[in-house]
């Protein structure tokens, strides 16, 4: 093998990273800057969700469980927009709590981006906040809730709020629907939760994370557990609200599309490397 | 006492769970709410420990003493914010937002790049099980991207069932194995064998 051939197929097995770190760089911010809008197909998970929560009679309450850190915000943040979007849009009561330090602020930061002015505070939804304790306290909720919170997160008795007035416990609430990293969330809600008070569950969680629900689902424990950016995008497009999550798509595909690539070219430049310097 | 102590709360959260006795119940409510209780005082304690631990290594000018002083004065600088104003209130809300939220998710990205790098560097064929291990990547990788099913319409069929079967048949007896295993230091905890959560005693 020359010298020059050598020397090519050893830079294809080992690529500079700054020309890979330049070329994410292009790919996504063009992505960004100029989509190309790639055609979304609707997963059967995602549809399942949206018909749950589209087939909630009216007056239903729904607790809307933000259990996303400040790590998990760029995945489960879109998807949480759009749950809570829809949830809006729909004739439904919703009480909004976390049970992670992050949730209070990020409670707040997602209903800053959902149009809420069809809907009363105190009749219609409440935020309660951070509620600390963890699964004991998601426990403690399910049966007796003025025993872990007596205020909202503004500070009003919770005795004062029409719509805590109908809520009891687990037994009051229609769904569950838990963006979730992490724990406390999905599995914690499907032990203190669904197992004693067959409350259904929708949760979603970052997409490396959804095999370990998916036994779940199928033993009915959860209704759907959706892998966060994807199923972010699909969503928006059912609900017809663009946002976040079909903007990060074209990026992602990409992004993808591009490791694959790479990590073809490196295998071609070692694979040949190796054949030739065997036959020498 | 520990031990005692452990013994009993346990024992009567395993019986609240299991049985509809109304004693039980309120019983169990009630150390419920002790534990919210203790949980809260917990992140007071955090916050002390915290003061202790950087303090000590301001006064000492240990390795990176103006970070540990930084680290203290954005800390208390929220706290007196987030009691004083209250957490909805803008200023709070900006510096969440600016000094926390976008710039832990700007490094957060920049895990990206070295994913990136990484994934060329690590994802060699050298046999049998790592060409099987890129080849299901990839179909996976591509299913949770629109552009897979562009590419071929197969590309999320084989990806879901990669994800549907193989991959949570595996995580099924993972669980399994883990939720076992967690009986068992329950038991154990229980019982009083397993004694690491009471900490370590100096020997005399």
């Amino acid at each position: 093998m020359s010298a020059g051939q050598k020397s090519f197929l050893k830079r294809l097995a080992d690529l500079d990273r700054r020309l890979i770190y330049v070329s994410l760089i292009v790919i996504v911010g063009l992505m960004t800057v100029a989509p190309i809008g790639l055609p979304l197909k609707i997963s059967g998970a995602t549809r399942l969700a949206y018909e749950t929560v589209e087939k909630l009679p009216s007056g239903s309450i729904v607790l809307f469980s933000l259990d996303v850190d400040i790590m998990g915000w760029l995945q489960g943040g879109p998807q949480a927009i759009a749950f809570l979007q829809h949830l809006f849009s729909r004739p439904v009561r919703v009480v909004l709590i976390g049970w992670r330090p992050d949730s209070e602020m990020l409670i707040l930061k997602t209903l800053s981006k959902v149009d809420s002015e069809q809907k009363n505070y105190g009749t219609d939804y409440v935020n309660l906040g951070y509620v600390a304790g963890g699964e004991t306290a998601m426990s403690a909720f399910a049966t007796n809730p003025s025993s872990v919170l007596r205020t909202d997160y503004y500070g009003t008795a919770i005795t004062n709020i029409p719509l805590m007035q109908d809520v009891k416990g687990a037994k009051s609430i229609s769904l569950v629907i838990n963006p979730n990293t992490g724990s406390p969330g999905a599995v914690e809600f499907i032990r203190q939760w669904r197992i004693p008070f067959g409350v259904p569950i929708i949760t979603s969680q970052p997409p490396m994370t959804v095999p370990e629900f998916t036994p779940h689902v199928q033993a009915g424990n959860l209704i759907a557990a959706l892998p966060a950016i994807r199923s972010s995008a699909e969503y928006e497009l059912l609900i017809r609200k663009p946002g976040l999550g079909i903007a990060a798509q074209d990026a992602v595909s990409l992004g993808s599309l591009a490791l694959l690539v790479y990590i073809v070219i490196g295998n071609i430049g070692g694979f040949l490397m190796k054949r030739k310097e065997a036959r020498q | 006492m520990p031990l005692a102590i452990s013994f009993v709360v346990g024992i009567l959260m395993i019986a609240n769970y299991f049985t509809t006795s109304t004693l039980l119940k309120d019983v169990a409510r009630n150390a419920q709410t002790w534990v919210v209780i203790i949980s809260t005082i917990a992140l007071a304690l955090g916050v002390a420990n915290l003061t202790v631990l950087h303090g000590r290594n301001i006064r000492s000018k240990g390795s990176n003493w103006y970070l540990s002083s930084w680290l203290l004065f954005i800390m208390y600088l929220t706290i007196v914010l987030g009691v004083g104003l209250s957490t909805s209130n803008a200023f709070f809300r900006l510096i969440y937002d600016n000094l926390y939220l976008n710039p832990y998710n700007a490094v957060v990205t920049l895990l990206c790049f070295s994913t990136f790098a990484a994934g060329y560097r690590a994802f060699r064929i050298r046999s049998f099980e790592t060409l099987a291990f890129l080849v299901c990547a990839a179909f996976v990788m591509l299913t949770l991207a629109p552009i897979g099913e562009i590419l071929w319409d197969g590309i999320p069929v084989i990806g879901s069932w990669i994800m549907n079967i193989p991959s949570v048949g595996s995580m099924r007896g993972l669980m399994f194995g883990a939720a076992v295993g967690l009986i068992a230091v329950g038991i154990k905890t229980l019982l009083g064998i397993e004694r690491g959560w009471l900490g370590r005693r100096e020997k005399a």
